[in-house]
């Protein structure tokens, strides 16, 4: 087989699931575990030392899980990658984490039983103010960064996406107002269409992209 | 639009991620030209023509 032909070489599909899958659920229970103790913990207001310890070996274990799979991970060949694009995955993996970081403080935030996201309840204005400050500031000016670092392919797909996700906004939005005001539905909810604009235009991005 | 970039890729054995680093795109984006989902730019397309000393109509066909 030629390097030429790496790229329809072995894929290794049923390894990557069996490895996706079962580290997925194990770190998705840890993150569970880690959720409702760092709750209990801020709910109790005090966090003992055993609790600490608890915590600590928790983020290792889902980093040490992370981690394993990450080596684990079955590839046919070492693949070079252009400056650009790795800058842009990095970029994007940054801005990932800084959305996990947010989701967290907001699931934190809210209360038991209580989708922090979509609630409109009032919220700890030192906690909105943070919030606000990634979201306004630190996230826009990565976004810019990682819009320059993108090769051209990437920019027509996420322009393409824009579009696309334009759209559900044009419909969903004055459908669910005229609907609303008809009496057939509930108030129309701005971060539930802001939720569904994002995972279109994210879904469709990652379709044309790796489709 | 058609193209000979598999062709000529395979002549100097190349992967997919070897001429994505020759062009500073990622993989992704030479799959797509390839495929032909992606019409390169006129600077990615001229680029192609330099790295393989052959002119665009030699790697692009504009016709089918």
């Amino acid at each position: 087989m030629t390097k030429a032909d790496l790229e329809n070489g072995p894929t290794y599909g049923v390894r990557k699931a069996i490895i996706a899958i079962i580290a997925g659920i194990m770190i998705l229970f840890l993150l569970g575990v880690l959720f409702g103790l760092t709750k209990a913990m801020l709910d109790n207001g005090a966090m003992s030392g055993i609790d600490f310890g608890i915590l600590i070996s928790t983020i290792l274990a889902i980093v040490f899980i992370a981690f394993g799979a990450w080596k684990l991970w079955p590839i046919a060949a070492p693949e070079p990658i252009a400056p650009s694009a790795k800058k842009s995955r990095n970029l994007m993996i940054f801005v990932t984490g800084i959305g996990f970081v947010m989701g967290m403080a907001f699931a934190l935030s809210g209360e038991p039983g209580d989708i922090a996201l979509f609630s409109n309840g009032p919220i700890n204005p030192t906690l909105a103010a943070s919030i606000l400050f990634g979201w306004l500031i630190i996230v826009p000016l990565v976004s810019w960064v990682w819009w320059k670092s993108v090769d051209e392919h990437e920019a027509a797909i996420y322009l393409q996406s824009s579009a696309v996700a334009a759209h559900v906004y044009f419909f969903l939005a004055p459908s669910w107002w005229l609907a609303s005001r008809a009496g057939w539905v509930p108030a129309q909810d701005p971060m539930i269409v802001c939720s569904i604009v994002i995972a279109v235009w994210s879904a469709f991005w990652l379709y044309r992209k790796y489709a | 639009m058609k193209n000979r970039l598999k062709v000529l890729r395979a002549e100097r054995n190349w992967s997919q991620a070897e001429l994505a680093v020759h062009l500073d795109v990622s993989r992704q984006a030479v799959n797509a030209i390839e495929t032909g989902k992606h019409d390169p730019s006129l600077p990615l397309a001229f680029k192609l023509s330099r790295l393989f000393h052959l002119t665009i109509e030699e790697i692009f066909d504009d016709e089918s």
